[in-house]
């Protein structure tokens, strides 16, 4: 099934193209990462399938139906808000800066949205939780404030409360990039697990290695637009463009 | 010792008028300042102008001129207000501004990744504040609300000038009797007392809020 579907999707800032008529389908189970120099457009890819980012024109499709549809012309396609509530909970984001809610604790921070946006009861969202915290290894944390924690435990709890609200897809901008490197292993396998779960993933990342290890699909982008979509072999073993070759050289 | 005793209790009695003052000053302007503050901060921008010129001409004008206007200015048009209610009126126009001002510097000063955690998580905006930024923006407001606490306490001695008869009224009134500077001294003590009480309050409500710092 067809899980995230964009359609000649385009994006500016200010005169500079952000994203260039970008075409990409990424079906169920399947877990895809971004790779490309930084300001080629992965993060704002990203983020305009969830609408953190206005997307200039395009059609995004969530599960076969449309969040957001504006023609060449800048006419906007009227899409019931309700359907783009329905459709934006089906994804689940973590960011590069972890965006924890520093006021709240660790078990708080998860529970947060399923109790306060889903109206489910408190207990049952804290039993979830703690099983959530349970799979990214900090169950003893769970009273913790974000503040007393460290850098690759913050970023598992955002990754625990992303999938509180039971997302279909999860988009992670950055994962791993504001960490300490030895606390980028713990981080990396906690999404590992996930992609062996078959949680349908689309990551953009600067790690090459587990790009290669974990994807199904390597997209790979520069100034604003997809050069390259296609088996971590196909993009990074024998790269024909010579941007692709030229970035990939610098990680060997 | 019974002429201090006495007098501390005369005084005192002028002491209500400035708590209810205070109180009511509070639970008028604190709501009233966090709506405007968000106003101002999500609103159109017509609203954010408007706010503006609101907190230019009250914070750019003495208090007590506006007590002036309020209570005697307006019985021009037509509109007498009993002094309770002009007092109460232009303390909480005026601390409204001020507090508005200092609300939405804390709102501004969160990270944007609160804003987006939050979106992405499908909150919706009135969640997100009062869920979100607020409680996080209060407190970062504590220290400068509480300044403007210990000013409102002292403010309020400016209503003599609409003949209501508060704390340093009365203070005023025994030293005209007795010719003694005692009653003075006595009021001072009064308001240390009461704004030792604020600060004490702020200081514990930051120390509350501090665990997740």
């Amino acid at each position: 099934m067809n899980m995230i579907r964009m359609i000649n999707v385009n994006k500016f800032f200010g005169s500079v193209v952000a994203l260039s008529d970008i075409n990409l389908e990424v079906n169920e189970g399947e877990v895809v990462t971004i790779i490309g120099p930084s300001g080629s457009g992965k993060s704002t890819l990203l983020r305009s399938i969830n609408q953190l980012e206005k997307i200039d024109s395009g059609r995004i499709e969530i599960e076969g139906e449309p969040v957001v549809s504006i023609s060449e012309n800048g006419k906007h396609e009227h899409i019931n808000r309700k359907q783009i509530l329905r459709l934006n909970k089906r994804l689940g984001m973590v960011f590069q800066h972890f965006n924890l809610f520093p006021h709240k604790t660790v078990l708080e921070n998860i529970i947060e949205a399923p109790v306060v946006v889903n109206g489910m009861k408190k207990e049952d969202a804290a039993r979830i939780g703690l099983e959530l915290l349970d799979t990214v290894g900090l169950s003893d944390k769970k009273d913790s404030y974000p503040s007393r924690i460290s850098g690759g435990q913050k970023q598992r709890v955002a990754i625990a409360r992303a999938l509180g609200m039971n997302p279909d897809v999860l988009l992670c901008d950055e994962p791993t990039s504001a960490l300490d490197p030895e606390l980028v292993g713990e981080v990396l396998l906690t999404l590992k697990k996930l992609a062996e779960k078959k949680m349908t993933m689309i990551v953009v990342t600067h790690e090459m290695a587990f790009a290669k290890e974990i994807s199904d699909r390597i997209i790979f982008m520069d100034e604003g637009k997809i050069l390259a979509d296609g088996s971590p072999e196909d993009v990074l073993s024998n790269p024909e463009h010579p941007r692709i070759r030229d970035f990939v050289s610098k990680f060997i | 010792m019974k002429y201090i005793i006495e007098t501390t209790g005369y005084i005192l009695s002028g002491c209500s008028l400035t708590l209810q003052l205070c109180a009511v000053t509070a639970l008028g302007a604190i709501p009233l300042a966090i709506l405007f503050a968000l106003g101002r901060v999500s609103g159109p921008k017509l609203l954010d102008k408007s706010l503006g010129l609101y907190a230019w001409i009250f914070r750019g004008t003495p208090l007590l001129l506006q007590l002036f206007f309020i209570y005697y200015g307006l019985s021009i048009f037509g509109i007498s207000l009993k002094p309770f209610t002009a007092a109460s009126l232009t303390f909480i126009i005026n601390y409204t501004a001020y507090l508005m001002e200092i609300f939405r510097s804390g709102i501004q000063s969160i990270d944007r990744g609160q804003y987006e955690a939050s979106k992405a998580l499908n909150m919706s905006y009135w969640q997100t504040m009062k869920r979100i930024i607020l409680p996080q923006a209060l407190k970062r407001t504590l220290p400068p609300s509480c300044n403007e606490a210990i000013t409102l306490v002292k403010d309020t001695a400016l209503v003599i000038v609409i003949g209501m008869g508060d704390l340093l009224r009365s203070a005023k009134e025994v030293f005209t009797r007795d010719f003694r500077i005692t009653p003075f001294i006595i009021a001072a003590l009064i308001y240390l007392v009461l704004t030792s009480g604020v600060i004490g309050f702020f200081r514990q409500l930051e120390k509350k809020l501090e665990v997740y710092d």
